[in-house]
C-alpha cells in the first residue's frame, strides 16, 4: 500500500480510536463542568472524524450524507472549543457566547440544508498499462455558494479565539505555562483548516490530523492543570488488554499470511506449514509477550518493585542486629530505598526529658537539634492511630488546631510530608519524619501502607535494641551522673591513647574541696545533687570534645584526646570557674558552697603511656589540693621528686603546729581590732571544752570544737569598728552586715590548709534549734552538734560579759535565760547540761576576765 | 493545596474536614485546644512588657494559675501600648492594626493588634462560615469559588475589611464592588454599586449586618433601591430573571422581592439585632442567614452551623471564660467586686453569661472583657451531631445601648450630650427598646430641673431634638444610623422630677443609669405614678 494511502486511511482511525479512548475514560472518571465542555468538545470531533472515515469506507446512506456530517463536525467544533476556554479561563461572557452560538446554530443549519456541500461523491477510474489494471479512487464535492461566508466565518471565529486567549492571558486570567498547549493546539487547527481550502493539500486527511493534535493537546493542558493521575485513567489491565489485541491480531493475520500465500504453492504441505508457522509464531511472540508483561509491570510497578526489595532486605537485616545505630540507619536505608524521600530523621523516645528527639538522619552532614515533646498533638494522635499522619491531614484534622506557632514552623521549615509512627503496641517508640520525594510526586495510599508496615516490624526490634542499650549503657554509666563510670574510663583511656598514637592527649582529674563537709553539713541527698550539677557543667562545657567520667566518689575525669597542656589547662580553669560560680555565691550566704581541684597531665609530652598519665595528673591534682584547692595545676617533671604518700601524712602532721601559730595570729587581729572578742573566744573555747567532754565526743573533737572556737567570730575583723563597738541598739542594716561576720569568718578559714573541719561548727553557731537562726535556718538535729555546743558556750559568755549597749547579767540569770530558750533557741539537752556543768563546777566561771562581748 | 483547587478536585469531604471538621470535637477535644493554645500564649505572654504588666510579674505556669492571678481586664489597662502602637511591648509583632470607635473611652477610637498567625486563623474561620452559610446538611455545601459575593460590611481598617484582601489567596470570589474600588467609596456608595453590580451579574453570597440588610431589602421592595441596571449590561440569565420577576410581581401584585431575582447560595449577617431581623431577613432572600460574631479585640469567633440555629465558638481563636449574668449584676452594682468565670465546660444552659477572652496566637488580650452577653441555648445538638455548647447572642453589656450594630451608647455619651444641650435636666435613665418592626431605640427618661419646670422651654420633642443634634455631635455613628437606616432611635419621656431620688429613698440603692433591670423600671413608673398622679408624658 502506497505512504500516502496509509497516511490516507491510518490517520482517522487513529484519531478516532484515540477519540473513543479519551471519551470512554473522561466518561469514567469524575466529571466537572471542565470536564463536560471538553467531552461535547469530543464529541463534535468524533463526529468530524467518523463522517471523514465513514465518507473514505463508502459507508450508507452514501457519500454525501457523511460529508454534510464531516461539515457539520468542523462548524461547531470552534464554538464548543471557544467554550472550553472560557471555562478554562473562569471568563464566561455570556453575551459573545450566545453571540458565536447563534451564528454556528445558524451555519450548522444552512449545511443541514444543503447550501455548503451541494454534492460529493467518489470517482473511480481505472488504467490499464503493460497489461495490468491500477485503479484509483479519488473523492470530489461541489460546494454551495454559502460555502465560501462558512469558510469566513470559521477562520474569523478562529481568528476571534485566538485574539480572546491572549487577552485572557493579558488580564491574568490564566498562566502562559497553563494556556501555551492550548495556544499551539489552536494554531496547528487554524493551519489545518486553511490547508483544507487548498484543493490539492484539502483532498487529504491534514485537517483532522491538525484537530487530533489540538486535542492531544487539550488533553496535556487538563492533566497539567488539573493535576489528572494517569495512572488512574490509564489501567494495566487496558493496556494489557490494547497489547493482546494487537498481538492476537498480527497473529491471527500471520498465520492467515502463510496459509494464504505458502499454503497455496505447496498444498500437500499446508497443513504442516499452518502448525508450523503457529507454533514459530507462538515461540517469538512468548518471549515478547513477557518482555511486555515486565515492561508494562515496571511502568505500573516500578515503585513497587524497590519497595519489595526494600522490605525484604530490611526483614532480613533488622533480624539478627541490637544495635540502635545499625538498626536506625538500616531503617532509613530501607525507607530511602522504597520511598526515595529527599530527607528521612528517625525521632525516638527520651523518656526522662519527656520529648522525642533526632536520633538519625539520612544527611551525612546535619542532624538538627530538635525535640518534639510528648504533649504535642502530633503524639497524642500517632499513639491513637496506627496510620501514617501527612502534611495535609496536619493542617485540616481539627486535632491539630492545639499545635503552637513555632511547632507548626519547625515542621514547615523542615518540609516535613509524611510523619509514620514506631510503635509497640501502645507505647510510641518513636517517628520517621520524611520530607518531599525526590521526584516532587506526592505520596501515594501504597507509599504510605508500606511506611507504615515499615514502622510497624520495626518498632518491636527497637524496643528490643532500646533496651539492650540501655542495659549496655548502664553497665558503662554512672547511675547518679550519667556520666561513664570508672570501668569505662579505664578502657577508653588506654584506647584513646592507643588511638591518638603521637597525637596529643590531656587528661584532667577533679576533685570537689571539702566535699565531705558538703555532704555533713547539706546531707547526702543534697550532695548527690552537687554531684550532678558538677557532672551537667562538664558535659556542657566539654561537648563532643572529651570523654567526662564519675572516677569515684567525688572525683571525676575528664579524657580529652588531641588536647594540648595549654588547652586542657583552658577548659580545666573554665569548668573550674564555672563550679565556683555556680556553688559559691558571695553575695548570697545562703547558697551552699563547693570548688574543684584539678590535675592536668598531657600525654605523650608528661606521660609514656595511660597508666603513667593517670598516675601524673593524679600527682599534679594532689598538689593542687595542698596548695590552697580551688586551682588548676598542670603536671610538670618536677612532681616526681614531691614526698611520697607516707611523707604525705608527715607533712600533714606538721602542719598542725603551723595552724595553732596562725589561729592565735587571726585572734590576735581581731584583738587588734576588737579587743574584747579576742577573751570572749578564749573563754568560749574553755567553755566549749568542758561542754565537748561531757557530751562524750573524742578527744580529736574536743580539738576541732576548740579550734572553732578560737575561729568562730574571726569574721568580725571584716566589719567595720563603728558598727562592734556601737554603744546603742544596731539598726536592721547593721544587724545584717553583723550578720556576715559567720560567712566572713567561713571565707577566712577555707584558706587555712587542713582547717576545714572546723567549718561545720562555725557556720553553725547562730544557726537556732528552731530553724530561725542564720545564715542557712538549720533546724534541730539539722545543726552540727559541735555548732550546738559553741551557740550555748558563745551565748553564755556573751550574756555574763559587759556589752557596748547592755550591762552583764550575773551567772544565775544568764543561765536562766540558757534555760528559758532551750528548745528554742538551743538544743534543750546540750543546754540543760551545759547548766549542770556550770553548777557542778565543771566549768568555771571567770568574771574578771568578762568584757565587752558583742 | 489551595480551597481552589480543592474545589476543582472535588474534595468536598476534605475541605468540610478541615474547615468544619472543628464541630466533630467532642467538648473534651474542645477545650484541650483551648489548655494548649493558652498555654502558648502564656509563653508568649512571659516575655514581653504587656505580659508582665498583665500578669503582674507572674509567669503561671497553668491555664488554672492564670485564671487566678490575672485580673480581668478593658481596654483602659491596654490602652497607653496600644493606642501608640508600641509593637516591641506586645507578644508577637503584629502585621496589621484594626480600629473601632471606643465607646465611652477616653480617645475616640481603639486600636488592636493583629499577627499573622491571627490573621491566617480570621481568614480560615470566615471561609468556614462561607461554606457553613452554603450548606443546609451535614458536609453538603455549594460554595464552589468563582461566586459573585455583595460584601456589604466596612473595609480596613476596619476587621470586616481583612477579609477581601487575605482570602483572594485561597478562593476566587468575585467581590461586588472589587475591593480596591470599594475601599475608596463610602458605606452607601458601595451597597449601592454592589447591588447595581448584582443586578448585572448575578449574587452568589451576601455579608452585611443585619440591620442594613434588612432595610436595603425593605427600600428594594419598596422600589426605592435606586440601584437601576441597563438591560444591555446585564447577563442574559440576569435579564430574564429580572423579566420574570418583573411579571410575576404584575401578576402577583406584589412588590419584587430580592429573592425573586437572586437566589443566594448562602446569606451572612451580624450585630445585635441579628436575632429580632433573622426571619425578616429570610422571607426577603428566600435563604436562611447565618449569623456569626465577631469583633476588633476577639476577631470572628462563633457561626451558627449549617442548621443557623444557635453559634459554637471557633476552638483556636480565643480563649473563652463566661461570667453568669448574677455576676455581672453584682459587679455592676458593686464595681469593686470581682465576678466569677467558668469555662464552656462548665455552663448552664438557659442561663445567660458576659464573654471575657484571652487572645491567642500572639494577641494582646488577656481575660479581657468585651462586654457582650450571650445566652447558653444547649450544651450540644444531637440532631446535628455536634457536641458543643449553642448560643445566642443576647446584646452588649447593659451598661451599653448599642443600636443596629452601628453605634453603642454609653452613659457618658448621654451625659455629654446632656451637658452640651444645656438643657436643664436634673436626672434621667436610658433603656434600650424595640418597635414594632424590630428596630432598636433609645427611650430617655429625664426628670426637668427647676429652670425647665419655671418658664425655659422643655417639652419632650424639643429635648428629644436638642438631644438628637448634640448625639449626632458627639457620636459620628449616631449620624449614619439615621443617614443609612433612616431611623431616629431616640426617644423621649419626662417623669416627674425627684422621682428617681425618691426610687434610692425607698429602695435603698442607686437606680443604674443604662438599662436598669426591667423590674425596676416598674418600680421607678410607679413611683412616678404614685407622687404626682400622672402617667408618664
Amino acid at each position: 500500500m502506497p505512504l500516502l494511502q496509509i497516511f490516507f486511511w491510518a490517520v482517522p482511525i487513529i484519531a478516532l480510536a484515540s477519540y473513543c479512548l479519551m471519551m470512554m475514560f473522561f466518561f469514567l472518571s469524575k466529571k466537572d463542568k471542565f470536564i463536560r465542555v471538553f467531552m461535547l468538545l469530543l464529541a463534535a470531533l468524533i463526529v468530524w472524524t467518523a463522517s471523514s472515515l465513514f465518507m473514505k469506507m463508502q459507508l450508507y446512506p452514501g457519500v454525501l450524507f457523511w460529508n454534510r456530517a464531516m461539515v457539520m463536525g468542523m462548524l461547531t467544533v470552534p464554538f464548543l472549543l471557544y467554550c472550553f476556554i472560557s471555562v478554562f479561563t473562569n471568563s464566561i461572557n455570556y453575551l459573545q457566547l450566545a453571540f458565536w452560538g447563534v451564528l454556528t446554530v445558524a451555519a450548522v443549519v444552512l449545511n443541514l440544508f444543503g447550501l455548503v456541500v451541494i454534492d460529493a461523491g467518489v470517482l473511480t477510474t481505472t488504467v490499464t498499462e503493460y497489461g495490468i489494471s491500477f485503479t484509483s479512487t479519488e473523492f470530489y464535492y461541489v460546494l454551495g455558494e454559502m460555502a465560501p461566508p462558512l469558510y469566513i466565518f470559521m477562520l474569523i471565529f478562529m481568528f476571534f479565539i485566538i485574539y480572546k486567549v491572549r487577552h485572557y492571558l493579558k488580564e491574568g486570567k490564566t498562566t502562559y505555562s497553563q494556556i501555551v498547549p492550548i495556544i499551539a493546539g489552536l494554531l496547528i487547527m487554524f493551519v489545518g483548516v486553511i490547508f483544507n481550502l487548498i484543493q490539492a493539500i484539502g483532498k487529504y486527511p491534514v485537517d483532522i490530523l491538525a484537530c487530533f493534535i489540538n486535542a492531544l493537546l487539550i488533553v496535556y493542558a487538563i492533566y497539567k492543570y488539573r493535576m489528572l493521575e494517569l495512572r488512574f485513567m490509564l489501567t494495566k489491565g487496558l493496556v494489557y488488554s490494547i497489547f493482546l489485541v494487537l498481538l492476537t491480531g498480527i497473529y491471527v493475520y500471520t498465520v492467515f499470511f502463510f496459509e494464504k500465500n505458502i499454503g497455496s504453492l505447496y498444498q500437500q504441505l499446508s497443513t504442516y506449514f499452518i502448525t508450523f508457522s503457529a507454533l514459530l509464531i507462538a515461540v517469538v511472540f512468548q518471549p515478547l509477550y513477557r518482555f511486555t508483561n515486565k515492561l508494562v509491570d515496571r511502568m505500573f510497578y516500578k515503585a513497587d518493585y524497590s519497595q519489595r526489595q526494600a522490605l525484604k532486605q530490611f526483614s532480613n537485616s533488622i533480624s539478627n542486629k541490637l544495635d540502635l545505630n545499625d538498626m536506625a540507619a538500616e531503617l532509613i536505608g530501607a525507607v530511602l530505598q522504597a520511598i526515595r524521600a529527599k530527607e528521612v530523621l528517625l525521632m525516638l523516645k527520651n523518656e526522662e526529658r519527656a520529648y522525642y528527639h533526632v536520633f538519625c538522619t539520612s544527611s551525612k552532614v546535619c542532624k538538627p537539634d530538635i525535640h518534639i515533646p510528648f504533649d504535642n498533638p502530633i503524639v497524642k494522635w500517632l499513639i491513637g492511630n496506627n496510620t501514617s499522619l501527612t502534611r495535609e491531614e496536619l493542617y485540616s484534622l481539627p486535632h491539630f488546631l492545639s499545635m503552637w506557632e513555632k511547632e507548626k514552623k519547625l515542621l514547615n521549615d523542615m518540609d516535613i510530608e509524611v510523619i509514620i509512627p514506631i510503635k509497640s503496641r501502645k507505647d510510641l517508640i518513636g517517628m520517621l519524619l520524611l520530607t518531599d520525594k525526590i521526584n516532587r510526586t506526592a505520596y501515594t495510599l501504597d507509599d504510605l501502607d508500606l511506611l507504615t508496615y515499615l514502622g510497624a516490624s520495626s518498632a518491636i526490634v527497637f524496643d528490643n535494641a532500646r533496651l539492650f542499650n540501655r542495659a549496655k549503657a548502664e553497665a558503662l554509666t554512672d547511675s547518679l551522673t550519667n556520666l561513664y563510670n570508672h570501668r569505662y574510663f579505664r578502657k577508653a583511656l588506654s584506647e584513646h591513647v592507643e588511638k591518638v598514637g603521637s597525637a596529643e592527649l590531656s587528661l584532667l582529674l577533679f576533685d570537689l574541696d571539702l566535699f565531705k563537709l558538703y555532704n555533713d553539713l547539706y546531707g547526702h541527698f543534697e550532695g548527690d545533687k552537687a554531684l550532678e550539677k558538677v557532672a551537667s557543667i562538664m558535659v556542657r562545657l566539654v561537648g563532643q570534645k572529651g570523654i567526662p567520667c564519675r572516677y569515684g566518689g567525688e572525683e571525676f575525669a575528664i579524657i580529652l584526646p588531641y588536647f594540648d597542656s595549654k588547652r586542657a589547662y583552658d577548659l580545666a580553669e573554665k569548668i573550674r570557674l564555672e563550679i565556683q560560680r555556680t556553688f559559691f555565691n558571695i553575695a548570697d550566704v545562703t547558697q551552699r558552697f563547693l570548688t574543684a581541684s584539678i590535675g592536668v597531665c598531657t600525654y605523650p609530652h608528661a606521660a609514656a603511656n595511660g597508666e603513667e598519665l593517670l598516675k601524673r595528673a593524679d600527682l599534679a591534682l594532689y598538689t593542687a589540693k595542698n596548695s590552697g584547692k580551688n586551682k588548676t595545676v598542670v603536671y610538670t617533671p618536677q612532681f616526681d621528686f614531691s614526698p611520697d604518700e607516707t611523707e604525705r601524712n608527715d607533712s600533714l602532721s606538721t602542719i598542725k603546729p603551723a595552724n595553732t601559730a596562725t589561729i592565735y595570729a587571726l585572734t590576735a587581729a581581731i584583738d587588734a581590732k576588737d579587743h574584747y572578742t579576742f577573751g570572749h573566744s578564749q573563754r568560749v573555747a574553755e567553755y566549749a571544752t568542758v561542754l565537748a567532754g561531757a557530751l562524750g565526743l573524742d578527744k580529736s573533737h574536743l580539738e576541732i570544737v576548740k579550734e572553732a572556737a578560737l575561729l568562730h567570730d574571726v569574721g568580725k575583723i571584716g566589719i567595720p569598728e563603728n558598727i562592734l563597738t556601737k554603744t546603742g541598739r544596731l539598726t536592721m542594716e547593721e544587724y545584717e552586715i553583723v550578720k556576715k561576720h559567720v560567712e566572713m569568718s567561713i571565707t577566712i578559714i577555707k584558706h587555712l590548709p587542713s582547717m576545714n573541719h572546723v567549718i561545720p561548727a562555725v557556720l553553725g553557731h547562730h544557726e537556732r534549734w528552731d530553724g530561725k537562726g542564720y545564715p542557712r535556718g538549720l533546724k534541730g538535729d539539722n545543726i552540727p552538734m559541735l555548732a550546738r555546743c559553741l551557740a550555748v558556750t558563745d551565748a553564755f559568755d556573751a550574756l555574763t560579759s559587759d556589752r557596748p549597749y547592755r550591762a552583764t547579767l550575773n551567772v544565775n540569770s544568764a543561765l536562766n535565760e540558757i534555760e528559758n530558750h532551750a528548745g528554742t533557741q538551743f538544743d534543750p539537752e546540750i543546754a540543760r547540761l551545759f547548766i549542770s556543768l556550770v553548777w557542778e563546777g565543771a566549768i568555771e566561771v571567770d568574771h574578771k576576765k568578762t568584757r565587752n562581748v558583742l | 493545596m489551595n480551597l481552589d483547587q480543592k474545589l476543582r478536585k472535588k474534595q468536598y469531604d476534605q475541605i468540610w474536614q478541615q474547615y468544619c471538621g472543628f464541630l466533630d470535637l467532642p467538648l473534651a477535644g474542645f477545650m484541650e485546644i483551648q489548655n494548649r493554645l493558652m498555654l502558648e500564649q502564656l509563653d508568649l505572654y512571659a516575655n514581653c512588657e504587656l505580659g508582665w504588666r498583665i500578669m503582674k510579674g507572674k509567669k503561671p505556669a497553668s491555664v488554672e494559675e492564670y485564671r487566678q492571678d490575672v485580673p480581668l481586664t478593658t481596654y483602659d489597662d491596654y490602652a497607653d501600648i496600644l493606642l501608640q502602637k508600641v509593637e516591641s511591648a506586645l507578644p508577637t509583632k503584629p502585621v496589621l492594626w484594626i480600629e473601632t470607635t471606643w465607646e465611652g473611652g477616653d480617645k475616640p477610637i481603639k486600636t488592636a493588634p493583629y499577627t499573622e498567625s491571627m490573621i491566617k486563623c480570621h481568614k480560615n474561620t470566615f471561609i468556614t462560615c462561607m461554606i457553613l452559610a452554603t450548606s443546609s446538611k451535614k458536609g453538603h455545601f455549594t460554595l464552589r469559588g468563582g461566586e459573585n459575593f455583595l460584601y456589604g460590611m466596612a473595609p480596613l481598617p476596619y476587621l470586616t475589611g481583612i477579609v477581601p484582601h487575605v482570602i483572594s489567596g485561597e478562593l476566587s470570589i468575585n467581590f461586588l464592588p472589587p475591593t480596591n474600588e470599594a475601599e475608596k467609596m463610602s458605606f452607601g456608595q458601595r451597597n449601592k454599586t454592589g447591588f447595581k453590580m448584582g443586578l448585572q451579574k448575578g449574587i452568589d453570597l451576601f455579608f452585611g449586618l443585619s440591620s442594613v440588610i434588612a432595610k436595603i431589602s425593605e427600600t428594594f421592595a419598596s422600589g426605592g433601591s435606586g440601584s437601576r441596571s441597563s438591560f444591555f449590561k446585564n447577563s442574559p440569565k440576569m435579564n430574564y430573571r429580572l423579566l420574570k420577576a418583573w411579571s410575576n410581581s404584575k401578576h402577583n401584585k406584589e412588590p419584587i422581592r430580592p429573592k425573586d431575582i437572586w437566589t443566594l447560595k448562602g446569606l451572612i449577617c451580624s450585630g445585635t439585632d441579628s436575632a429580632s431581623l433573622k426571619k425578616k431577613i429570610e422571607d426577603y432572600w428566600g435563604v436562611k442567614p447565618l449569623e456569626i460574631f465577631g469583633g476588633t479585640e476577639p476577631t470572628c469567633i462563633a457561626t451558627e452551623t449549617w442548621s443557623k440555629d444557635g453559634m459554637v465558638f471557633f476552638p483556636d481563636v480565643c480563649f473563652y471564660e463566661f461570667i453568669p449574668k448574677s455576676e455581672l449584676e453584682k459587679n455592676i452594682d458593686d464595681p469593686s467586686y470581682v465576678p466569677n468565670t467558668y469555662l464552656l465546660d462548665e455552663l448552664v444552659p438557659g442561663n445567660e453569661y458576659e464573654l471575657v477572652i484571652s487572645s491567642l496566637k500572639g494577641g494582646a488580650f488577656a481575660r479581657y472583657r468585651i462586654g457582650d452577653i450571650f445566652k447558653c441555648l444547649s450544651l450540644g445538638n444531637e440532631e446535628e451531631g455536634v457536641a458543643l455548647p449553642h448560643f445566642a447572642y443576647i446584646d452588649r453589656d447593659p451598661r451599653i445601648i448599642d443600636l443596629a450594630g452601628f453605634t453603642r451608647i454609653s452613659e457618658v455619651t448621654i451625659s455629654d450630650a446632656i451637658k452640651l444641650s444645656k438643657l436643664d435636666i436634673n436626672d434621667w435613665f436610658a433603656v434600650k427598646e424595640f418597635d414594632e418592626h424590630n428596630r432598636a431605640f433609645i427611650h430617655l427618661y429625664v426628670e426637668v430641673g427647676a429652670q425647665g419646670l419655671h418658664g425655659a422651654a422643655a417639652t419632650r420633642d424639643i429635648i428629644r431634638e436638642h438631644l438628637s443634634i448634640y448625639f449626632r455631635y458627639v457620636d459620628t455613628d449616631y449620624n449614619d444610623l439615621k443617614y443609612l437606616l433612616g431611623i431616629d432611635p431616640l426617644t423621649v419621656s419626662i417623669i416627674p422630677t425627684g422621682t428617681i431620688s425618691q426610687y434610692y429613698d425607698t429602695y435603698g440603692r442607686r437606680l443604674r443609669k443604662i438599662n436598669p433591670s426591667h423590674y425596676d423600671i416598674l418600680k421607678v413608673l410607679k413611683i412616678s405614678r404614685g407622687v404626682n398622679g400622672k402617667e408618664v408624658i
